[in-house]
């Protein structure tokens, strides 16, 4: 199988992330509850990829580095611990992790506003989400890369923007981590960073991470066993123990400390480099078709190595098929972003989406675009 | 010899502090201390040699980890 679906889970892993993950549940009990070696042991390796993870990102205290099953869940925690019953401002392109709980969060009298604005345009998107903000604006949620289209959105500049205006931000990496740099020096606004393990840091699905880098209260969305306080029968409130209730996926957070690993080897700079050429050869190769439009944006410095298109006479579904048949890999439809198609245009029908990985080859992108030609026949 | 035992508030806390104090020269474990001794269950601290208690107090504020008890002749 030839696998352009990176953006949903990065298929290929670093070759030591499967030893990594054995040894563990061959070593390592559960974090925090014996005081034996294979307790011990567990817990040494978890905080290990607390370490690991903490200096990727820049963030001074391990501590703030918690783990939790995906992205999705951080999201959760991370937006009902922070909304009380005011408005929030997303971005156009927001996947269902982030709208689902606003709407949710209705039923506390939660609103919010999509601030939409043109592809890889990032000052538009800026200006956009300045003009939505109202006076019981809680909360601003970005994507820093758009799961549909690669589009990054300056996360920065909008941390700047929630100081400005005395608001936390909420930026999902689920795109952006192992790719692009994030540093937690330069956040002043964001309260937390939310990614997953299982996509561009390389560890297995079962693993997620939420950067708590603020100080504002926010409440629990899980409580239970931690291993600490234990006397208490309410949740610690301090990190990460507040936020990991329940055993640790110990083997997982193994596997991913190995793809961390791997992605401080290669360097996000060169993994980011070697998968912006292959989109963008795919992009400009698939713009000769006809009857093919390409959402490729004119500046490269835009767009990551996530790449969208559609066919004017297939649906995208059609051509996923085609290509499936053809031994590629890749993901039609919407997503789980209709927000991000709405916004772009490619509602209802969606796109198909192509995503190298750190593993894709150029002639594993020949063969995608042999089979493309194929279909479209 | 580890002869000396400071009580933290957590496992994350133990790791924290037994990689900085190693970082600084100290050598220190974790451990799980009695709670017949501390007066709480599931507690998690640290044991070193005594003689770099006043270091380890100080780099321990310096960490934010404040402790929760502090036992200059451990025998666990």
């Amino acid at each position: 199988m030839i696998f352009f679906d990176n953006a949903a889970t990065s298929y290929q892993k670093p070759p030591g992330v499967y030893p990594a993950m054995r040894e563990a549940m061959q070593s390592c009990a559960s974090v925090g509850r014996g005081g034996y070696a294979a307790a011990e042991a567990a817990a040494s390796r978890v905080y290990d990829c607390r370490e690991a993870i903490a200096a990727l990102f820049h963030v001074p205290d391990p501590q703030k580095v918690i783990f939790t099953y995906n992205a999705t869940v951080a999201l959760n925690m991370a937006i009902k611990g922070l909304m009380t019953d005011g408005h929030a401002v997303i971005s156009g392109y927001e996947h269902n992790a982030v709208v689902r709980p606003l709407s949710a969060l209705a039923r506390q009298g939660v609103t919010f506003t999509a601030a939409a604005s043109p592809l890889f345009q990032p000052e538009e998107l800026l200006s956009a989400f300045r003009r939505a903000v109202r006076p019981d604006t809680e909360l601003l949620i970005c994507c820093h890369v758009s799961n549909v289209f690669g589009q990054i959105a300056p996360v920065e500049a909008l941390d700047d923007l929630a100081w400005e205006l005395g608001l936390p931000l909420v930026i999902d990496a689920s795109q952006s981590a192992g790719m692009l740099p994030l540093s937690a020096e330069r956040l002043r606004a964001t309260e937390f960073i939310c990614m997953p393990g299982h996509k561009g840091l390389y560890g297995p699905q079962g693993t997620g991470v939420m950067l708590h880098l603020g100080q504002r209260p926010c409440r629990t969305l899980i409580e239970g066993g931690t291993g600490s306080d234990s006397a208490s029968l309410s949740q610690p409130g301090f990190d990460p123990d507040r936020f990991e209730s329940g055993t640790h996926n110990v083997a997982g957070i193994a596997g991913l400390l190995e793809g961390v690993r791997f992605v401080r080897r290669e360097g996000e700079a060169a993994i980011l480099g070697r998968e912006r050429q292959l989109t963008r050869y795919l992009g400009e190769e698939l713009r000769r078709l006809p009857g093919v439009q390409v959402f490729l944006s004119r500046d490269p410095a835009l767009q990551t190595g996530v790449l969208s298109f559609t066919c004017r006479d297939l649906p995208a579904e059609t051509m996923a098929e085609r290509l499936s048949s053809a031994g590629i890999a890749v993901r039609a439809g919407l997503h789980c972003a209709p927000l991000a198609h709405l916004t772009a245009g490619t509602y209802p029908g969606g796109t198909v989406r192509l995503s190298p990985g750190a593993f894709t080859k150029l002639s594993d992108a020949n063969r995608l675009l042999s089979a493309v030609r194929a279909a479209l026949r | 010899m580890y002869d000396c035992m400071i009580v933290l508030r957590s496992t994350s806390a133990a790791q924290r502090a037994v990689r900085g104090l190693s970082e600084n020269g100290i050598p220190a474990i974790p451990v799980r201390p009695p709670a017949a001794l501390t007066g709480s269950p599931c507690a998690h601290g640290i044991k070193f040699d005594r003689r770099f208690l006043p270091t380890v107090q100080s780099l321990l504020s310096h960490w934010q980890l404040d402790p929760r008890g502090v036992y200059d002749s451990y025998k666990g």
